[in-house]
């Protein structure tokens, strides 16, 4: 699925536009959405997925306006949505839960529901648990539910909240490779914070900052806006001026800082950027 | 068939909450009890005595769903359930009708049971239609009132604080279901407008009503309006409580 976002704006009573004019045209594939908290990435996808109309401007998504009640309609019918809190109704069983949003996504024979929630639970880790009530599962647990009931109805656009947070490391790696899979012949948005998880999965990202685009394009182009600029410093005593700081190594002669600056300290050596680095550039670009 | 999967699962939902129970079966015990000990009570063993309990059923336990359904409307949006309810194909206003539904025929089952019961007790007896009576009262007079201290919960849910909500839907309920028309301030007790059943027990079953009425008995007509002004207001509150949690949901 092809997405154009056409000047969108959200105004929300009382605050800041939380879109502002917003125009980016998203390709087949995985989509990383990035950008700091209130940047506006989950008004976005509220927006992407019909649960909210915006104030100004327009989304097509295969050309069809998704100001149409007809268009959305349709839309709904090839999406999966993950958001970023969700608790499934605690009463149910994972498998109760998944038969659940299987009506809601119009899968009229139960069988099929049944089939396709017992092949995403074990796609998930919770074959052993789909007959418990959601409430006594851990967090990770519920967390896998609310991934596995996007991905009911084979859907053709997938959104996804910080579908990571809260999981293992090999959970959130498993997860990651699904991810990518199912972006090989799907659109698959993916909003998170933990810019690992876009760089080893997306190979299109949109930065979004203040409600407005801020980068859109490949993830290796946001990657190069650091080249030239991401060093590694040899180990000091206080962090260096003018800098962006990605992170910070303790040493036993002091700390060895990566940073991106246009002036590093003396003895700083350049490195490879990464997405981290990228992104902070275009951050301190601003 | 979707609606009806719907309120399958909605059923489940329900059936498995603790509190909606322990809430229910002690008023619908502690109601059976003054249908039989009440000096208005025409005793467990004849139609009449199963309109009345249908009657005292009707105004005690809606009092728990009064304090139950507050959030109703509003706890998906706390979930995060609402946001995945809305990227449905279907209308929210479906998927809303369903859970009330699924929690109708949950709030109704304990107190249907009791009524069945006393039914095939006198059914045994030799009153051969006390069976259809008590599925009619379930029906035409416990059900309205259920449905309309649901209603009024989830609307004031929808609009104030849930434990607001509560208090406020359980003093709503009280006023609606005890206030008698004998104290000088306003009451629909007594009148066509009476949500316990008056004016369908005595129009319809020919049975005395729990409050005198104001301008002679009840008669069939006067059930029909009852009804009908019953359903308009079952159909109002949670059109409203579907409205005022939309937009809601919208501001957020």
């Amino acid at each position: 699925m092809f997405i154009s976002i056409d000047h969108l704006t959200k105004d929300f009573r009382g605050r800041p536009a939380a879109l502002n004019d917003l125009t980016v045209d998203l390709p087949q594939g995985m989509i990383g959405l990035i950008g700091p908290n209130g940047a506006g990435k989950t008004t976005l996808m509220r927006i992407l997925t019909g649960i909210i109309k915006p104030t100004e401007g327009k989304v097509f998504i295969d050309g069809q306006d998704l100001s149409l009640p007809a268009n959305r309609r349709n839309l709904k019918r090839h999406l999966g949505y993950l958001p970023q809190h969700i608790t499934p109704y605690d009463n149910l069983s994972p498998l109760g839960f998944l038969d659940y949003i299987g009506i809601l996504k119009m899968i009229g024979n139960k069988r099929v529901r049944q089939e396709q929630a017992h092949t995403l639970l074990e796609q998930v880790g919770l074959d052993d648990v789909m007959n418990q009530p959601i409430g006594g599962l851990s967090g990770g647990m519920r967390r896998r539910v609310g991934i596995a009931q996007a991905l009911m109805g084979d859907p053709q656009l997938l959104v996804v909240d910080e579908p990571t947070a809260g999981l293992d490391p090999e959970e959130r790696m498993r997860f990651r490779t699904l991810l990518a899979q199912l972006g090989q012949d799907r659109t698959v948005i993916l909003s998170t914070h933990i810019l690992d998880d876009v760089a080893q999965t997306c190979p299109w990202v949109c930065v979004l900052r203040f409600g407005r685009n801020q980068y859109d394009g490949p993830t290796e182009g946001l990657i190069h806006e650091a080249a030239g600029h991401t060093w590694v410093t040899p180990p000091i005593a206080a962090p260096p001026d003018n800098a962006t700081i990605i992170n910070a190594e303790p040493t036993p002669q002091g700390t060895r800082y990566r940073i991106v600056t246009d002036t590093p300290p003396a003895g700083s050596v350049e490195t490879a950027p990464n997405l981290e680095d990228g992104y902070m550039a275009l951050a301190s670009e601003r | 068939m979707r609606i009806l999967s719907l309120v399958r699962i909605t059923l489940l939902m329900f059936y498995r909450r603790k509190a909606l129970w322990i809430a229910s079966i002690p008023l619908a015990l502690f109601a059976l009890f003054l249908a039989y000990a009440s000096p208005m009570s025409p005793g467990f063993s004849n139609t009449d005595g199963l309109v009345f309990t249908g009657q005292v059923l009707a105004m005690f336990t809606p009092l728990a769903y009064a304090a139950s359904f507050s959030d109703l409307m509003t706890a998906g949006r706390r979930t995060g359930m609402d946001e995945l309810e809305s990227t449905s194909p279907l209308p929210m206003a479906v998927i809303r009708s369903a859970h009330v539904l699924g929690a109708w025929v949950i709030c109704i089952s304990s107190s249907l049971l009791f009524l069945v019961l006393i039914a095939v007790h006198q059914a045994f007896k030799g009153n051969g239609k006390a069976i259809l009576v008590a599925l009619a009262v379930a029906l035409v007079i416990l059900s309205p009132s259920m449905l309309i201290a649901m209603g009024i919960s989830a609307l004031l849910g929808a609009l104030l604080p849930t434990i607001v909500a509560r208090i406020l839907a359980v003093l709503a309920w009280a006023w609606l279901a005890f206030y008698t028309p004998l104290l000088p301030l306003p009451t629909l007790n007594g009148g066509p407008l009476a949500v316990i059943g008056d004016p369908i027990a005595q129009g319809w079953f020919h049975t005395d009503p729990i409050y005198a009425p104001a301008n002679g008995p009840f008669t069939v007509q006067s059930g029909v309006i009852s009804l009908l002004w019953q359903a308009c207001i079952i159909l109002l509150l949670f059109t409203g409580a579907n409205i005022a949690s939309n937009h809601i949901k919208a501001q957020v």
